[in-house]
């Protein structure tokens, strides 16, 4: 009789084990949803709730890409940016810009780690234009700093573009471009490090290589020139300002600081740069409508915040 | 009779013994499966464990790029997680589940523990990015002011000083800094801006 028991002991040990496996891999499938589900939950009754749903099934789907990845990847799309544009020689608004950027950046732990931390740079121009590229570069333009009145209204600014870089939509234009012909040249063992090109295989690895920098070099050029001039899809605007708005809520400022500075920028009206990279203003406006107001106490230190806006900006 | 039982006893031995290393099997492999569940490895280059759930909280212990931290408990944000025999926490985007996460060149230069992936890491690493700059002068020197503003560091206690004068982030933190309160001077005001002095 004690022989079926053994048996018995041995497939129900074998059965949990694998039951607590299978248990294991959903758990950790579950745990990226819940925090998506809890933006989603932020924002319910909204016309883009779904969008932070949608934010765990695109972080599985980003898996490839880490932070290192999306760091180069990001340097090359600011490098184009950078030579299309001067950075301003004003380091005393740069530093503040910096400041603004780091607080919101580093005050919403949702937000994207990169590797090498966040860079929030003013580019010289009049014309309204904020870009971001993946690795946590954001550039504005001084015509974008000088059409915010408060810093709260600069903080929108940054934080609805660090909420791109955190939905990596820079990332998804980029894979979409180039994934096709780049997978194919790294099947073929292209962009091994440099130990690996010196090997025997070094002459073929380096026309390997060589042939993966023209494909990114042609697909960065493309990419650049639509975060400058078509900009990202409505849906993916109208994300980042749904989590833009979290991020300024999560700093203290208050989220209303969006609303106003795109109802400016809205009835001031324009073409090019910002005009012509994200959609109409009542779009926008009708979408973030649905976010709770914000609390009362966002408001206190805001003359403080008025005033060293005002102080840096020369007003 | 006897002779049966002495079989009945052999076949039990071997039974309980097949079973014993199955189960033995069994455990080490879940062992094996919730120690590679518990690794976290560090995906940015530089950043801490801290003593709170904040990006701002006080520092536990420095960790680096490709670090691997053992994870403790978790949240929808956070991990907490040990390294050097520290515990403390660390928000779910510096690091990475995955133990062949692909790291920065800099980072298995620099003898890190070097990944299956890191070992031909696809898309821009430094080798593309060298070709890619060299291609044309305006690039390259697009690349140098990149790099100029790379070395800009604003530090931590900057960006804490910058939230509390403007009423940001943590309210407590307020309070704790407006506790000291110097007396009031007479001294002129220093042309500095508000959040620097």
């Amino acid at each position: 009789m004690r022989h079926p028991a053994i048996a018995f002991t041995a497939l129900t040990v074998l059965a949990a084990g694998l039951l607590t496996l299978v248990a294991m891999s959903i758990t950790g499938c579950r745990a990226i949803e819940s925090g998506a589900d809890a933006l989603a939950n932020m924002t319910a009754g909204s016309a883009v709730s779904d969008v932070f749903r949608g934010t765990a099934r695109m972080a599985e789907g980003m898996r490839d890409y880490s932070p290192a990845e999306e760091y180069y990847i990001g340097r090359a799309v600011s490098a184009e940016i950078l030579s299309r544009f001067k950075v301003l020689e004003d380091p005393r608004l740069q530093e503040y810009v910096d400041l603004v950027g780091q607080s919101v950046a580093l005050s919403n732990p949702d937000a994207l780690q990169p590797l090498k931390g966040w860079r929030f740079t003013v580019l010289d121009g009049a014309e309204v234009n904020a870009v971001s590229a993946p690795g946590g570069f954001v550039f504005l333009t001084l015509g974008t700093v000088q059409r915010a009145r408060t810093e709260d209204e600069l903080a929108a600014v940054l934080a609805h573009e660090i909420a791109h870089v955190t939905l990596r939509h820079g990332i998804k234009s980029i894979s979409s471009a180039t994934k096709k012909k780049s997978l194919a040249l790294i099947l073929q063992g292209a962009g091994r490090t440099g130990a690996a090109v010196a090997g025997s295989q070094g002459d073929a690895d380096l026309a390997q290589l060589t042939e993966l920098t023209t494909t990114f070099a042609g697909a960065v050029q493309e990419i650049a020139g639509d975060l400058l001039t078509k900009g990202y899809s409505r849906e993916s605007e109208l994300e980042a300002d749904t989590l833009g708005a979290k991020f300024l809520g999560g700093t203290g400022y208050p989220r209303a600081a969006l609303t106003s500075y795109i109802k400016r920028l809205g009835s001031e009206g324009g073409s090019g740069g910002w005009y012509g990279t994200h959609p109409k203003a009542e779009d926008r406006l009708e979408s973030l409508a649905a976010l709770p107001a914000d609390p009362a106490q966002v408001l206190t230190g805001l003359a403080v915040r008025t005033d060293r806006f005002k102080k840096v900006l020369g007003g | 009779m006897k002779q049966k039982n002495r079989w009945s006893r052999r076949a039990l031995g071997l039974a309980g013994a097949g079973g014993g290393l199955a189960g033995l099997i069994l455990a080490l492999a879940l062992a094996a499966a919730a120690l590679a569940a518990d690794v976290l490895i560090v995906t940015q280059k530089e950043t801490y464990l801290r003593k709170t759930k904040s990006l701002l909280g006080p520092k536990v212990t420095k960790v680096q790029e490709g670090d691997e931290l053992v994870r403790i408990e978790e949240d929808d944000t956070w991990f907490k997680a040990e390294a050097k025999g520290s515990v403390g926490w660390i928000p779910r985007s510096s690091v990475s589940q995955d133990r062949k996460v692909v790291l920065s060149g800099d980072a298995v230069a620099g003898g890190v523990r070097a990944t299956e992936q890191s070992a031909g890491v696809r898309y821009f690493n430094p080798e593309v990015e060298r070709q890619y700059r060299a291609g044309s002068i305006a690039l390259d020197a697009a690349y140098k002011v990149l790099d100029r503003i790379e070395t800009r560091k604003t530090s931590e206690d900057a960006v804490t000083r910058f939230l509390r004068e403007g009423r940001l982030g943590d309210p407590a933190a307020w309070a704790t800094a407006e506790a000291p309160k110097p007396a009031a001077s007479t001294a002129p005001v220093a042309a500095t801006p508000p959040w620097k002095r």
